[in-house]
């Protein structure tokens, strides 16, 4: 073989090995290093940049649902109009879809707009009265709402709208489920348990929530009977209880999780029991349940109290020990929220603070 | 030795490599329908060998049969570990001998240009160095990049009269295609994709790994910083001891898992105690025929378990249309009927409660769910604490399934066991799941815990803004825009109101950070959260480049043995 052949070859074979054997070379070890304490650096967002126009000068309360098993929030209708959807959701296996929409005070009008609804599918409109009848009472949120139920063909296909009406703080609220019969019909049920767990929230300035007639007004908290002012257990600290709160209290951190122990009271259970703790299931971040699972997530909390259920909710980031108590013909609701640890160290002194209020 | 040297640089090798090439392509592309994008790319294409394994377990996976199972059979089936055997060559082992091949060919069939090397030389490096600068400054401009080569294709062409040039595009493409190959082996052993998460208002100055995970030790350093000793979760497997001279004590691992869940015992006996308690409920409510008629009736006209009462309907005999409540009174008079739907009632309701159980967003519960169906044991002794210090006190470990989907993410857990001086400091459980755990050596506190591997830069990021629109009534983005702020050590290098969106990434210090995930604080919805992909990859430019040379070299040919035809032509 010629010298220069193998030279060339010799070069040749050498970059390709050296080619094949990088592959095999790629290792991560230990890292030594320092870096500034750990620190989320908060800064007053986008101090520079002009401030948006305000979308909606409508000061609106928060309202707060837990969704049942396969319906999917697709977030709020952010395209502007006068009717805008503050939440909207599609439900898995069907074309059925529900939304929420403040629209005004419609209070004592109800009857007007079930003929509006009818004229949609070109139906005749009712009597006032007949009108009036086709709405059925339905709680929603802790109150009592309307609801009312129509099929008919729109657009030359056939379909259902069940709307329900809800009036709190000078507006009417309206939950609509609609879409084709079959899609609608196995929802009814978990659109109905929908609007029971819904809840409102106040906004910071609106002004006090104010239901318009004639529903009765959402439950509202009652003087504290025999709420704890004195014999706190050991590391409670009481602080300024939040809106229908009667008390709130910080307890002891374990190691750097905080946790906070809120009680109110109201002259009824607000819903029933099932709502109530598919509300604290929300605020943790747990799926809605039903009658099945609710015995899978409550015990009793004492046999002294006939009706007082203790819940253990535990979410991913957060974890909730509840207690409602029926006491002397008022409801009291007492909750351990916090991280994990906290609720943990907390749990022994907070039950006995629910068993015995103080 | 020539008998090799045919094989290496063979045409037929090329075609060969080229068709094993297309089928890793198309067997690794149908693999990740199982193994999840990210393993896929690892196992077949960032590999040496595809490794595999038989369908029962057993060392016997070279078989066809065994290929067939494997192949054929849904993961679930093949039992854990399937990857066992090599059975095919990987990407990396295809792309080196394509490339082994490529330049061999090419030193074979070399032939000394008629104008001499040293022209040769000159005129190569002329056009490819132009070729590098046309496609470094005009690469975003796609108009000036055309009209960039055509000027240097007619400049070329008219060079080509001196006969050095003549195999050129040729050769081009050879050295395109050795470009592309060098480049993603490069940009796969040296790339690497973080993320950088904050919420409005916020300040970054390090970016986290997507999937990687390290175990960081760490104790408070002067001037208020942290001293860290970050070990890759690459070296953390099970029974290794590890060592470091910034470590004051050995790190032993008793046990280790690529994504395990942590279970907190106390909270998981007490959700087996709610499940079996609940069943027990359910059973006895469904024990006897008396109940039937007014439970079905409050199911189906109060609303309920609907679909759980008509399944086991439909298990009875009944038809689907069938008015439920008549149907189910006449059933409770028929004890032999009456007890076999009470029995799949109970069967039904007790699946749904475990489902309900395992789908809670609670380790515990779900694990609570799969001691009950599989008749394990739990309680406070079993299964035994793995370690004696901080969290194991408290949770235990339970290894998972690696994560396969985009969506999920591996959390590794570990129990270590950490000695001093010959003497056993106790053992931690570590997780991501878990906080950072404190403990003391030599009058010294340290801090441990796992966590996505992270990158520190020498800069601060801080998200000044985040635009979050989809179109009316879709999950379709429309808008998503981060505007960022860049503070660096100097000020100079400052950059200010950056504004990254989907398609227009930030490129800065060597890194591109693109606009990946946007969301809203989960405590307060008001406040918009982003996530940037922050991406070094140092051979970015070696597609763009390869890329370039390839298509320069096809046209030069194809022009150039045009104009070769014409002239014949004239001159016949």
């Amino acid at each position: 073989m010629p010298f220069s052949t193998f030279i060339t070859r010799g070069v040749a074979l050498i970059a390709a090995g050296c080619a094949l054997t990088s592959t095999a070379c790629k290792e991560r070890t230990i890292s030594v290093y320092t870096v500034p304490k750990e620190r989320v650096k908060e800064e007053k967002p986008d101090a520079g940049a002009p401030q948006p126009e305000p979308e909606d000068t409508e000061i609106l309360p928060t309202v707060k649902w837990t969704l049942p098993a396969g319906w999917k929030d697709a977030g709020p209708d952010v395209q502007g109009g006068p009717v805008r959807a503050i939440g909207r959701f599609t439900i898995d296996g069907g074309d059925a879809t529900v939304n929420i929409t403040p629209l005004g005070a419609f209070g004592g009008k109800e009857p007007i707009l079930v003929n509006m609804w009818r004229s949609v599918f070109g139906l005749e409109p009712l009597a006032d009265q007949a009108a009036a009848d086709a709405l059925v009472d339905l709680p929603i949120a802790g109150g009592t709402g309307k609801i009312f139920d129509l099929t008919g063909d729109q657009r030359g296909k056939k379909a259902r709208i069940v709307t329900a009406m809800f009036n709190y703080a000078g507006q009417s609220w309206f939950f609509k489920l609609q879409g084709s019969p079959e899609a609608v019909e196995p929802q009814f049920a978990a659109f109905k348990q929908f609007l029971a767990t819904l809840r409102f929230e106040a906004a910071p300035t609106a002004p006090a929530p104010a239901p318009t007639a004639p529903e009765p007004a959402p439950a509202a908290p009652v003087a504290p009977t025999d709420v704890p002012a004195v014999a706190l257990p050991a590391g409670w600290t009481a602080q300024a209880p939040g809106p229908m709160q009667v008390a709130k209290f910080s307890v002891p951190e374990k190691d750097g999780a905080k946790a906070e122990v809120t009680v109110s009271v109201f002259p009824s259970d607000t819903g029933g029991m099932l709502a109530n703790i598919n509300r604290w299931r929300g605020q943790v971040g747990l799926p809605a349940t039903d009658e099945a699972g609710l015995a899978t997530c409550t015990t009793p909390l004492d046999a002294a109290l006939p009706g007082a259920v203790l819940a253990d909710l535990k979410g991913e980031s957060k974890s909730m020990v509840g207690a409602i108590v029926p006491r002397d013909g008022q409801w009291f609701f007492y909750k351990l929220t916090g991280e994990a640890l906290a609720v943990s160290a907390a749990r022994e002194s907070f039950v006995s603070f629910a068993k015995t209020g103080k | 030795m020539n008998r090799l040297w045919n094989i290496i640089t063979s045409v037929r090798l090329a075609v060969v490599l080229l068709a094993l090439g297309a089928w890793l392509v198309f067997a690794g592309t149908w693999a990740q329908t199982e193994e999840g994008l990210y393993l896929a790319q690892d196992r077949w294409f960032k590999s040496l060998v595809v490794i595999r394994h038989s369908v029962d377990g057993s060392w016997g996976g070279f078989g066809v049969w065994g290929w067939i199972k494997s192949w054929f059979l849904p993961q679930h089936l093949r039992g854990e570990g399937w990857w066992v055997l090599p059975i095919f060559p990987g990407g990396y082992t295809i792309g080196a001998l394509f490339l082994v091949n490529v330049i061999c060919a090419h030193a074979r069939r070399f032939v000394r240009p008629p104008g001499g090397m040293g022209g040769m030389l000159t005129h190569y490096g002329l056009v490819f160095v132009a070729i590098w600068f046309v496609t470094t400054f005009l690469l975003w401009n796609p108009l000036w990049l055309f009209l960039g080569y055509a000027a240097l294709m007619v400049a070329d062409l008219v060079i080509w009269q001196s006969a050095s040039g003549k195999k050129i595009g040729v050769d081009a493409v050879h050295l395109g295609v050795i470009t592309l190959l060098v480049g993603q082996l490069g940009t796969d052993l040296l790339s690497v994709e973080t993320h950088m998460s904050f919420a409005e208002g916020q300040s970054r100055n390090f970016s986290e790994h997507h999937h990687d995970s390290e175990l960081a030790f760490s104790h408070d350093d002067a001037d208020g910083r942290d001293k860290v000793v970050a070990i890759h979760q690459s070296l953390l497997g099970a029974g290794r001891v590890i060592s470091d001279p910034n470590l004051p004590f050995t790190v032993r691992l008793k046990q280790s898992a690529k994504n395990a869940s942590v279970i907190e015992r106390a909270q998981s006996i007490t959700d087996l105690g709610t499940l079996r308690g609940a069943l027990a409920t359910m059973e006895g409510k469904y024990s006897s025929p008396e109940m039937l008629a007014a439970e079905a009736k409050k199911v189906f006209e109060e609303g309920g378990k609907i679909q759980v009462w008509r399944a086991a309907l439909g298990a009875v005999g009944e038809k689907a249309d069938i008015d439920p409540v008549p149907a189910v009174t006449r059933i409770a008079g028929d004890p032999a009927k009456a007890g076999k739907l009470l029995s799949e009632l109970k069967r039904r309701f007790r699946a749904e409660m475990i489902d309900a159980f395992k789908n809670r967003q609670s380790p515990e519960a779900a694990y609570a769910a799969e001691i009950l169906e599989k008749g394990g044991e739990l309680s406070e002794t079993q299964p035994p604490a793995a370690g004696d210090k901080g969290a194991a006190q408290r949770y235990f470990l339970v290894p998972r399934p690696d994560a396969l989907t985009m969506d999920e993410r591996n959390m590794p857990g570990a129990v270590i066991e950490l000695s001093a001086n010959g003497a056993t400091l106790g053992s931690w459980i570590v997780s991501p799941m878990l906080r950072e755990q404190k403990f003391e050596v030599a009058g010294k506190e340290w801090r441990v815990v796992i966590r996505a591997e992270r990158f520190y830069h020498p800069f601060h990021v801080t998200l000044l803004k985040a635009t979050h629109e989809k179109y009316e009534g879709t999950e379709i983005p429309k808008d998503f825009r981060s505007t960022i702020h860049v503070a660096a050590t100097n000020a100079a290098e400052n950059r200010d109101r950056v504004e990254i969106s989907m398609n227009s990434p930030f490129r800065y210090a060597g890194l591109t950070f693109f606009q990946h995930q946007m969301g809203r604080e989960a405590a307060n919805s008001a406040r918009g959260t982003s996530t940037l992909q922050v991406v070094r990859n140092p051979g970015w430019f070696t597609p763009y480049f390869g890329c370039a040379l390839v298509g320069y070299g096809m046209a030069r040919h194809f022009l150039m043995h045009m104009l070769m035809f014409t002239r014949r032509r004239k001159q016949s």
